[in-house]
């Protein structure tokens, strides 16, 4: 006889061509472990206990058992055998029967109403729920993904409070702000130093600046034109600095941490770009296996999709990096082969990414060492910048309006840069940054405007 | 028909608001507290938001403030809905779930006898479905599943009278034109929300939008209604349609 093999969260039912269920496995009534039970099912494994369901379709004379996805396939090829097997996502019998399971079930009294059977469908959902939930929170590039977050927040902060004390012990002493450009060590300074009288030359080698300029800061502070700080006002200050300082301490060890985990979530990423950059590319991402599923084009652009967007709405140049500019021998190289390398990096990267998404081995550092090798045939084989074309203006910067096309491009695409706020009409939205242009209606007038003009 | 009643907001203050039920839609309300207006729906799980809406206890109900820049539905019903697919005791697949802030007003007007089986595939955002919305309301099925594997949900959902969806993928007509092949009814319906930023950003979204209609109509289903969503959500539309009749 011909059957079909339909799996619910009440139980494995198999039915024959007239309707009837003829053979069947009931699964636990309590949600908890009938979704236990089911996600085995979908995964094509029948749990032991239901051995004799197996055995009982087994001795039942059947031709062919028709299923209607992979994983009940895969189980029905357990009971019947590969032959015997036939999987027809579309089978209009198996779509009936699913229909009617549910009052199949209430009158055969294995359930005691549809309405049972629903609340019963989605308590194991609910539970299934709970497992994927679950499932997540044990993945450890998730937790390099927050620390990493936690450290850019920190860095916002950071520099706004940093700002802050600038601004506040400027009121004071004023040179030393140009003087010592490193925030945290302006905030040791002041937070161990106390008011400008105190900034002495020796005191400020003590501190760990470099002779020369602890001389030009002793100079500067003897001739400040800065205002008296009474030691009441300076008492608060210095407790903000030491909280300030405290939250670089902790910037430190987020940077630590991250090191830990990717060492074991992602040793080849960190060992080809480092630790931080990594997290911040898994980040981006959202986690470590889509970053292995990304072309390396893809990664090489990851975080400039606003330029990239640019690229595809207006023809503007593609960008050439987005966070992987980071990467020092990006950034510190001049500046027409940073594309180059930022190609070479993202390459690499990317098969460093499957590397780890897919527990490779370790290659880390033997493919950092092909990585500085290219990098460094680019530096001796383009050392000097490319020549102008003909007519070209400049070689780098995003194009301008002549280099696109002409005034009729901007009729044709939508968008804005730089260069389209300043024709905005009345001039509303320049400088102010973001945006981006006048609204899209706004232009769309203009344009019929425009071609009506005799 | 509407009087002026006395409503009590979550934090204990009184208001004066009047309520009437939406002219055209089942299971939706107006509430309007002078020049405020807003849409609501009666809460099937009371004393909860799921996102900061407003809640106003009136004669022993309580409503929740529906707000239509934060949920697609709502705004095409301001933005001229002839037509809701989704009534009272309706069952909905929901694909796209989010974090459920769509899927819990749905959840309120499909009431007891309905159910919504929201799909969602975003980890981070189907936790909060499953937190703040299903745990309280037990008309929702979650199910943690990509709805471009139509088959790996069959054994939870059954066919259903209608399809809302609201995914960001390039292909997001083509998916649920297939999911609409394995569950909807006969004469069910579809809710679409056509994001044209995530089919093709280089494209003036009005072509978009007529070409998906396209598609759904040389796969076999009718567009009823093509509603542009601005000002509450750019360069989207809502195309509401059904399976065409087979002549």
């Amino acid at each position: 006889m011909k059957a079909y093999l339909i799996e619910s969260p009440v139980g494995l039912f198999l039915i024959d061509k007239t309707g009837k269920i003829v053979e069947k496995a009931l699964f636990p009534r309590n949600p908890k472990d009938a979704a236990l039970v089911f996600v085995e099912i979908r995964k094509g494994v029948l749990p032991a206990e239901y051995e004799d369901f197996t055995k009982r379709v087994a001795s039942l004379d059947i031709e062919r058992i028709t299923v209607d996805n992979q994983a009940t396939a895969d189980l029905a090829m357990t009971i019947g055998g590969l032959s015997k097997v036939e999987l027809n996502e579309s089978d209009p019998a198996i779509n009936r029967y699913r229909t009617r399971l549910s009052g199949m079930l209430v009158r055969l009294q294995l359930i005691e109403s549809k309405d049972d059977y629903e609340k019963l469908v989605r308590d194991v959902s609910l539970e299934l729920a709970k497992t994927a939930i679950g499932e997540a929170a044990t993945r450890r590039d998730l937790f390099a993904v927050q620390t990493v977050r936690t450290i850019e927040d920190l860095d916002k902060v950071l520099n706004l409070l940093a700002g802050r004390i600038r601004e506040w012990y400027g009121l004071h002493f004023p040179e030393l702000d140009r003087l010592v450009e490193k925030h945290d060590s302006y905030i040791r300074l002041v937070q161990n130093l106390g008011t400008r009288d105190n900034f002495t030359e020796q005191a400020l080698i003590d501190q760990g600046i470099p002779a020369d300029k602890s001389q030009r800061i002793a100079e500067a502070a003897q001739k400040s034109a800065g205002a008296e700080l009474p030691e009441s006002d300076l008492a608060w200050l210095k407790e903000v600095c030491s909280s300030v300082l405290q939250q670089y301490k902790l910037r430190e060890k987020a940077e630590g941490y991250t090191d830990k985990v990717l060492a074991e979530v992602a040793p080849n990423m960190s060992a080809l770009i480092g630790a931080v950059l990594s997290a911040k590319i898994i980040s981006i991402v959202g986690g470590l296996e889509g970053v292995a599923k990304m072309p390396a084009s893809t990664l090489q652009v990851l975080g400039a999709e606003k330029a990239l967007f640019r690229t595809i709405t207006t023809g503007a140049r593609p960008p050439k990096h987005g966070v992987i500019f980071q990467f020092a021998p990006i950034h510190t190289s001049p500046r027409w082969l940073r594309g180059k390398i930022a190609r070479a990096v993202a390459g690499k990267l990317a098969i460093a990414a499957r590397m780890d998404a897919y527990g490779g081995e370790n290659q880390g550092v033997k493919m950092k060492a092909a990585l500085d090798a290219k990098i460094n045939e680019l530096k001796t084989r383009y050392p000097e910048p490319p020549a102008r074309k003909p007519g070209q203006n400049r070689t780098y910067g995003p194009p301008r309006r002549e280099e696109r096309g002409g005034r009729d491009d901007r009729r044709r695409f939508g968008g804005g840069g730089r260069d389209r706020r300043r024709w905005s009409p009345g001039g509303s939205g320049g400088g102010t940054g973001g945006g981006g242009g006048p609204r899209r209606h706004d232009r769309r007038d203009r344009e019929r405007r425009q071609m009506n003009r005799p | 028909m509407s009087t002026v009643k006395s409503a009590v907001s979550l934090d204990g203050s009184i208001l004066s608001v009047r309520l009437s039920k939406h002219p055209k839609f089942g299971g939706v309300f107006r509430i309007d507290q002078a020049e405020n207006r807003q849409l609501a729906t009666m809460s099937l799980a009371p004393g909860k938001t799921v996102y900061g809406e407003m809640i106003y206890r009136i004669d022993g109900e309580e409503y929740r403030s529906w707000d239509p820049y934060r949920s697609k539905l709502a705004a095409a019903i301001l933005k001229g809905l002839e037509e809701n697919p989704i009534r009272p005791g309706s069952r909905v697949l929901y694909l796209g779930a989010a974090s459920g802030t769509t899927v819990s007003h749905v959840s309120d007007i499909v009431g007891p006898k309905g159910v919504i089986y929201a799909v969602e595939f975003a980890q981070r955002s189907f936790r909060d479905l499953v937190e703040n919305v299903c745990k309280d309301r037990p008309n929702i099925v979650p199910i943690f599943a990509d709805a471009r594997f139509t088959l790996k949900y069959r054994s939870l959902v059954p066919s259903v009278e209608v399809l809302y969806c609201d995914i960001a993928q390039q292909d997001q007509t083509r998916i649920m034109v297939e999911n609409m092949r394995t569950y909807l009814k006969k004469d069910g319906q579809y809710l679409l929300v056509v994001k044209s930023r995530s089919i093709d950003v280089s494209k003036e979204p009005a072509d978009v939008i007529k070409a998906e209609a396209a598609f759904l109509e040389r796969n076999g289903y009718t567009v009823e209604e093509k509603i542009r969503l601005e000002p509450f959500e750019k360069d989207h539309a809502m195309l509401i349609g059904r399976k065409k009749e087979q002549e």
